[in-house]
């Protein structure tokens, strides 16, 4: 069980902005969740956060616990094992988190050597396995490529086997289908359905993808939490107008957005005066919208949403 | 017709030899959208560079307005065919705060400039003054993204190649996006060559779609043709 409990992430030097705002979320064990949202919404800083991976300037306050350990606490010996260990972490952009010299093979087995004392000999054997296991095809030719020899999606793929060498029990994973074709993206989808007994964290911007892999969604907008719940009610009935708005953006739903047309400013990112973050690109906003609106309990899901609070 | 291509092919040579682009007839009017649909490495990006004059074909002809285009473009038609690619990061001067960058195009093309001109400009697409003092890494993909396009559109091209504009984007800025060039077109009958993985947005946004596989260009739904 993973547990972030009232997570807030602030970069020294941004004044009040806080890049991740009281993020409460519970992971069981098992279990399958996706967090969506926009660029800089804070989703892959939350995942950062609770690996302590984040910059020296980054303040992280709340708690990260695994099993009742929190892990913004435990030693740098433990957090060490944690990381690959029982945690593993797939960067953004695949390619670019592989060492361009040195063959995919060892770099998949690498995890086995540091945490569970394997000879490199027997790496490697592991690594041939579980390229096989991630549908890279061919596999003992691949396990003998650097990294330049792999497509896009090839290379997202091992970095999947490679989080999962050592046996983790979670798995994070950040945006692992950006910029892949329709081809590649199922591929993906794949290696992650072999997961069985992991429990996976991933972020996201393709909320068809999300809704494909993950059994709950968090849905983050301005470093804010506004809609928890099952992603067959999120994707069917979304509640908070910014999910409502992501949904009608799709392609498949004919790319309709009727909010403000524009990037964040800084006032919109905090709220102004601390009010609903959304409500200057929301189509329901009213005066109680200059108020801060709590992450309440609807139904079987949580939403950031006057709407909701005054209906119960 | 505004550009019409000509038996174009383009073959790399490496390791072994790859016919990236085999022999495409590829048509596209003024203000028309026009779609390239395919997956990863099926010879899209590649003909969208020739035809933004960035690669040289190994054979056949691109022509505009009907006259064939010789590499590398000069003058006018390299104001007039522009390209906009996936990457937003990859146009800017990584050291460069973003208004140095946005005042580019005004200092090249001799465009009549004030600083509240930039202002109205940028505006336009979304963007605020404060984003003007940021460098690119400390913007977002979305952000990136509308200055790339604000840049471009200001030198008022008369073709633009879209190389999977809003693959890296969030679903939402991914629409006002594609708002903004629907906009943008209607505005000044500009045309759009849209490279795409993606059917859902080539059949929101396109008029013609050209499936394309192995450097093979079609067109393979009656609809479109």
């Amino acid at each position: 069980m993973l547990e972030f409990k009232n997570v807030s992430v602030r970069f020294r030097g941004t004044g009040s902005l806080l890049a991740v705002d009281d993020v409460t979320l519970s992971l069981p064990k098992g279990s399958r969740t996706a967090i969506i949202g926009e660029t800089g919404s804070g989703k892959s800083v939350l995942l950062l956060a609770a690996l302590r991976l984040l910059p020296e300037g980054a303040v992280v306050s709340g708690s990260v616990c695994l099993d009742g350990e929190d892990l913004l606490h435990v030693g740098k010996k433990r957090l060490q094992h944690i990381r690959g260990g029982v945690i593993s972490y797939i960067p953004q952009g695949g390619g670019a988190s592989m060492n361009p010299l040195l063959k995919i093979g060892f770099q998949v087995g690498e995890p086995l050597i540091v945490h569970r004392q394997k000879t490199k000999k027997e790496a490697m054997a592991e690594s041939v396995r579980l390229l096989r296991r991630f549908n890279l095809h061919d596999e003992d030719r691949v396990a003998h490529d650097y990294p330049h020899a792999l497509s896009g999606g090839m290379r997202q793929r091992v970095m999947i086997a490679m989080g999962m060498a050592a046996g983790p029990s979670i798995l994070f994973a950040d945006e692992p289908t950006k910029g892949l074709d329709q081809r590649r993206i199922e591929l993906v989808e794949e290696s992650l359905q072999q997961l069985k007994n992991e429990t996976l964290l991933c972020v996201t911007h393709d909320m068809g993808f999300a809704g494909r892999i993950s059994d709950a969604i968090c849905v983050m907008y301005a470093a804010q939490q506004v809609e928890l719940g099952t992603s067959k009610e999120i994707l069917e009935d979304p509640l908070h107008p910014y999910t409502q708005d992501m949904l009608a953006a799709m392609p498949e739903n004919g790319m309709v957005y009727h909010g403000k047309v524009g990037a964040l400013s800084h006032a919109e990112y905090i709220g102004g005066e601390g009010g609903c973050r959304y409500r200057d690109r929301c189509l329901y906003c009213s005066g109680k919208c200059q108020e801060k609106p709590p992450f309440a309990v609807v139904g079987n899901r949580k939403v950031r949403c006057w709407r909701y609070v005054a209906e119960n | 017709m505004l550009l019409k291509t000509e038996s174009l092919c383009k073959t790399y040579h490496q390791s072994r030899t790859v016919k990236a682009v085999d022999m495409a007839e590829v048509m596209l009017d003024a203000g028309e959208t026009v779609g390239l649909f395919g997956d990863s490495g099926s010879g899209k990006t590649t003909l969208g560079m020739m035809v933004a004059g960035l690669l040289s074909p190994t054979s056949g002809q691109i022509c505009f307005e009907g006259q064939p285009l010789r590499m590398p473009y000069r003058g006018q038609i390299r104001r007039r065919i522009q390209i906009l690619f996936q990457h937003p990061e990859t146009s800017f001067n990584p050291e460069l705060i973003l208004l140095r960058s946005m005042t580019e195009p005004y200092r090249i093309y001799d465009l009549p400039y004030s600083y509240e001109i930039l202002l109205e400009n940028i505006s336009r697409f979304g963007l605020h003054e404060e984003h003007l003092y940021r460098q690119p890494s400390q913007l977002s993909g979305g952000e990136l993204q509308r200055a790339a396009l604000a840049r471009i559109l200001t030198i008022q091209p008369d073709l633009v190649v879209l190389d999977e504009p809003t693959s890296m984007l969030d679903v939402i800025t991914q629409a006002q996006i594609m708002q903004m060039l629907r906009d943008y077109q209607q505005q000044h009958h500009t045309a759009y060559l849209l490279i795409s993985h993606s059917k859902a947005i080539c059949e929101a946004v396109c008029t013609r779609i050209y499936h394309v596989e192995n450097g093979r260009f079609t067109l393979p739904d009656p609809r479109w043709a």
